[in-house]
C-alpha cells in the first residue's frame, strides 16, 4: 500500500465526509468565484491606479518593479481581509450545524475521540481555506512576473496566511462547538475576527496615552500587534527600507508598527525582532494562544457524558 | 443478587440522597390501585438479575430543582425486547441518555454490557447502539456513504464495509435506495436507516428511544417486524413507545414510568397482573343481567363457576375473562404528570 493510499485509507472519517459534502456544495463554488473575482477586481484596480499615477513618468525609469511589489501586497492584503471574512461563515456551522440537524449525539456516541470530531472538523475548514489559497495562487504569479517581489517572499506570504488562516478556521469549530446556535457562533466569530484585528490597535493606543500621561517619551511598546492577524503577514510579506511609491500596505504595517525593533536593530529587513526571534513566529504563536483558550473550551464542551445535553 | 459497584462515588460521581419531597411524599395513589413506591419497583423475579445486560441502580437525574428522573432502578436481561412506556417528560429519554453514555446522572449507578456508562463510556459504546428520537440527516450523502461514514466512526476495518453495509440495507430494507440522496428518504426509511447505523458495529444492545414515533401504520408494522427478526439475531433491544399496543405485541418486558419515578416493570402479564387489580372475569346470566367477579387464577375462576351453576343455582350463559390491556392499565395507573 503506498503512503497516499494509506493516508486515504486511515483519513479521519468526519474529514472524509466533510470533503465529500463540500465538493458537492454549490455554497463552495461560489465562495471560490467571489474570491476569485475580488481579487482580481482589486488587482486590476491596482494596475489602473499605477498607471494613472505614473503615466507623465520618464518611461525610461524601471517602473515594472514598483508595480510588481505594490500588487503583491495589496492582493494578499485583499485576500487576507476576504479569508476573514469567508473562514467565520464557513467554519462556525461546522458543529453548531451537527446539533441542528441533530446530528451530532449519533457522531458523539460512535468510537471517535472529540479530538479527533474537532480536528476533523478543523481539517475540513482548513483544506477549504487551502483550496482557496491554491486557486488563487496564479493571481500572485502576475505581480511576480512585473518582478519586485521574491519568489521567497511570495512563499513566505502564502505560507503565513494559510496558518493564520487555519488558526482563524480553528477558531471558527471551536466557537461552533461553544455555542449552542449557528448564529450565535457565526457572530461570536466575527466579533472575535474583528477584536483581534482592531483590539491590538487600540491597545497599543492605550499604551501610548498612558505612556505621554506619564512623561515617558520612547517608542511605544508594540507587542499588542502581534495579535493582529495582520501584523504576522505583513511581517513575512513585507519589505522595510521601500522606498515610499513602491511601498504595500504590509510594507508600511512593517515599517511603522513594528518601530520599536526597527530602533534597536537600526535598519531592519529581516524577519527576527531585537531578541532575534522570527517577528511572524512571534505573531502567529501569540495568535494561537488566543485560539487555543478557544480550542480548550471546545474540547471541554465536547466531552461526553456532560451534566446536561445540548 | 447484583454485581453492580456499591454507590459509592467510585466512578467519578458522588451518589446524592434523592430530593426530600419526594421522599416525604405519599405513594401516588390511581383510582383504588396502589402505585408502586418511587424508587422500589418490584423485583423482575422471571429471569436471573446477573444475566441482565442492562443493570440501574437508583439513577437520579436533576437540573436544578426539577427531577428528571428518580431512584430509578432496572434491570433488562439479556435477549429481550424490554419496553419503557411513560407520557412526554416521565424520564425516559433521560434514563436512555445516561444508559447511552450521553449524560451523566446526580446519582447512581449503572451497567451497561458489563461496563460503567460514566466511568468507561468507550467500551459501552463498542457494545451498543443508540438510536435517539430524532433521526438527523447529512445532505448531500448517499444511503450507502451515510452508512460508509458511521462505520469508520465505530472503526469498522475499510475491508469490511461493503459487505457491511450492503447487508445492513437488506436487513432494514433500503437496499434499493443505496444510492439515494439520506434527505430525500421518506420518514419511515430514515427510521431504518437510523436503526441500521446504530447496527453497523454489530452492538449486543440497541437502545431505541421512540423509534416509531411519526411512522405511519404500515412502517410501524414493518419497524416492529424489523425489532423481533433482530432479537432472534440475539440483540437486546431497549426501546421507548407512546404507542402501547405496539410495545404490548413485541416486548417481552415492559417497565412504567412517570415523572421520573418507575412504577413497574416486569413482563406485560406480570404487569397486568400486579396492578391490573387482578385477573376479572364477566358472567353473563339468562336474565340478562351482567355482573364481573375478581379471580387470582385458573382454580379460582372454577370456584366460581362451580359456586355459581352448583350452590347458587344460577342460569349462567356466558362466563369469560375481562382482557385488560395495557393501554387501560396504564391509564389506570400514571397520573398524566408532566413535569
Amino acid at each position: 500500500m503506498s503512503a497516499v493510499s494509506a493516508l486515504f485509507q486511515n483519513m479521519n472519517p468526519v474529514l472524509d465526509r466533510e470533503l465529500r459534502q463540500r465538493s458537492r456544495s454549490a455554497k463552495s463554488v461560489m465562495v471560490l468565484t467571489l474570491l476569485l473575482v475580488s481579487l482580481t477586481a482589486v488587482l486590476y484596480l491596482v494596475y489602473l491606479a499605477w498607471d494613472q499615477d505614473n503615466q507623465f513618468r520618464d518611461p525610461l525609469q524601471n517602473l515594472s518593479a514598483g508595480i510588481g511589489a505594490i500588487m503583491f501586497e495589496v492582493v494578499l492584503f485583499a485576500e487576507l481581509g476576504l479569508l476573514l471574512l469567508i473562514i467565520p461563515g464557513i467554519s462556525a456551522s461546522a458543529i453548531s450545524g451537527e446539533r441542528d440537524r441533530q446530528t451530532l449525539i449519533p457522531l458523539q456516541i460512535t468510537l471517535m475521540s472529540r479530538g479527533s470530531i474537532f480536528f476533523g472538523k478543523v481539517a475540513a475548514s482548513s483544506a477549504f481555506v487551502l483550496l482557496l489559497l491554491i486557486a488563487s495562487a496564479p493571481l500572485l504569479a502576475i505581480p511576480y512576473l512585473q518582478g519586485g517581489v521574491s519568489l521567497f517572499r511570495i512563499s513566505m506570504g502564502f505560507l503565513v496566511t494559510l496558518v493564520t488562516g487555519v488558526l482563524y478556521a480553528t477558531l471558527g469549530v471551536a466557537c461552533s462547538a461553544v455555542f449552542r446556535r449557528t448564529q450565535t457562533a457565526t457572530l461570536v466569530a466575527y466579533v472575535l475576527v474583528v477584536g483581534a484585528t482592531i483590539g491590538p490597535l487600540l491597545a497599543v493606543v492605550v499604551i501610548e496615552i498612558f505612556q505621554s500621561l506619564n512623561g515617558d517619551f520612547n517608542e511605544t511598546s508594540t507587542w499588542p500587534l502581534y495579535w493582529n492577524p495582520f501584523v504576522g503577514v505583513a511581517d513575512a510579506a513585507g519589505e522595510l527600507g521601500r522606498n515610499f511609491d513602491s511601498r504595500g500596505p504590509f510594507s508600511s504595517i512593517k515599517e511603522e508598527l513594528l518601530r520599536p525593533d526597527r530602533n534597536f536593530d537600526g535598519f531592519d529587513d529581516g524577519f527576527v525582532n531585537s531578541s532575534g526571534f522570527p517577528r511572524f513566529l512571534l505573531s502567529l504563536a501569540a495568535q494561537a494562544s488566543f485560539v487555543g483558550f478557544w480550542v480548550f473550551l471546545a474540547l471541554r464542551k465536547l466531552r461526553l457524558p456532560q451534566g446536561e445535553i445540548d | 443478587m447484583t454485581n453492580l459497584p456499591p454507590p459509592s462515588g467510585q466512578n467519578g460521581y458522588q451518589p446524592q440522597q434523592p430530593a426530600p419531597h419526594l421522599i416525604d411524599s405519599p405513594p401516588p395513589q390511581v383510582g383504588d390501585i396502589a402505585v408502586l413506591d418511587a424508587g422500589v419497583p418490584e423485583e423482575n423475579t422471571h429471569f436471573d438479575p446477573s444475566d441482565a445486560i442492562i443493570q440501574a441502580r437508583g439513577l437520579t437525574k436533576q437540573y436544578g430543582t426539577l427531577t428528571a428522573l428518580n431512584q430509578f432502578t432496572l434491570d433488562v436481561p439479556r435477549g429481550s425486547i424490554f419496553g419503557i412506556i411513560g407520557p412526554n417528560g416521565a424520564g425516559k429519554s433521560t434514563a436512555f441518555a445516561i444508559l447511552a453514555t450521553l449524560l451523566r446522572p446526580t446519582s447512581g449507578t449503572a451497567r451497561v454490557c458489563g461496563f460503567d456508562p460514566i466511568a468507561d463510556p468507550k467500551s459501552v459504546r463498542r457494545r451498543m447502539g443508540y438510536m435517539p428520537d430524532v433521526m438527523g440527516v447529512y445532505d448531500r450523502l448517499t444511503v450507502s456513504e451515510y452508512l460508509q461514514f458511521h462505520a469508520a466512526a465505530y472503526k469498522v476495518p475499510r475491508s469490511e464495509w461493503p459487505e457491511l453495509v450492503d447487508g445492513l440495507l437488506q436487513l432494514v430494507d433500503l437496499d434499493v435506495k443505496a444510492t439515494a440522496s439520506v434527505d430525500r428518504l421518506s420518514r419511515g426509511m430514515k427510521q431504518r436507516l437510523s436503526l441500521a447505523r446504530s447496527m453497523v458495529h454489530d452492538p449486543d444492545l440497541l437502545i431505541l428511544d421512540e423509534p416509531a414515533s411519526g411512522l405511519d401504520p404500515r412502517a410501524r408494522i414493518e419497524f416492529r417486524e424489523l425489532l423481533i427478526a433482530l432479537q432472534d439475531m440475539g440483540k437486546t433491544i431497549l426501546i421507548s413507545s407512546h404507542i402501547l399496543a405496539e410495545l404490548q405485541q413485541m416486548c417481552t418486558d415492559i417497565a412504567v414510568i412517570e415523572a421520573g419515578n418507575l412504577l413497574a416493570s416486569g413482563s406485560p402479564q406480570s404487569i397486568l397482573d400486579q396492578l391490573g387489580d387482578g385477573r376479572r372475569v364477566r358472567v353473563t346470566f339468562a336474565d340478562g343481567s351482567v355482573e364481573e367477579f375478581p379471580v387470582a387464577d385458573t382454580i379460582e375462576q372454577a370456584a366460581l363457576l362451580k359456586r355459581l351453576v352448583v350452590d347458587d343455582q344460577r342460569d349462567v350463559v356466558e362466563f369469560a375473562e375481562v382482557s385488560t390491556d395495557l393501554e387501560g392499565l396504564f391509564l389506570q395507573i400514571t397520573q398524566g404528570i408532566v413535569q
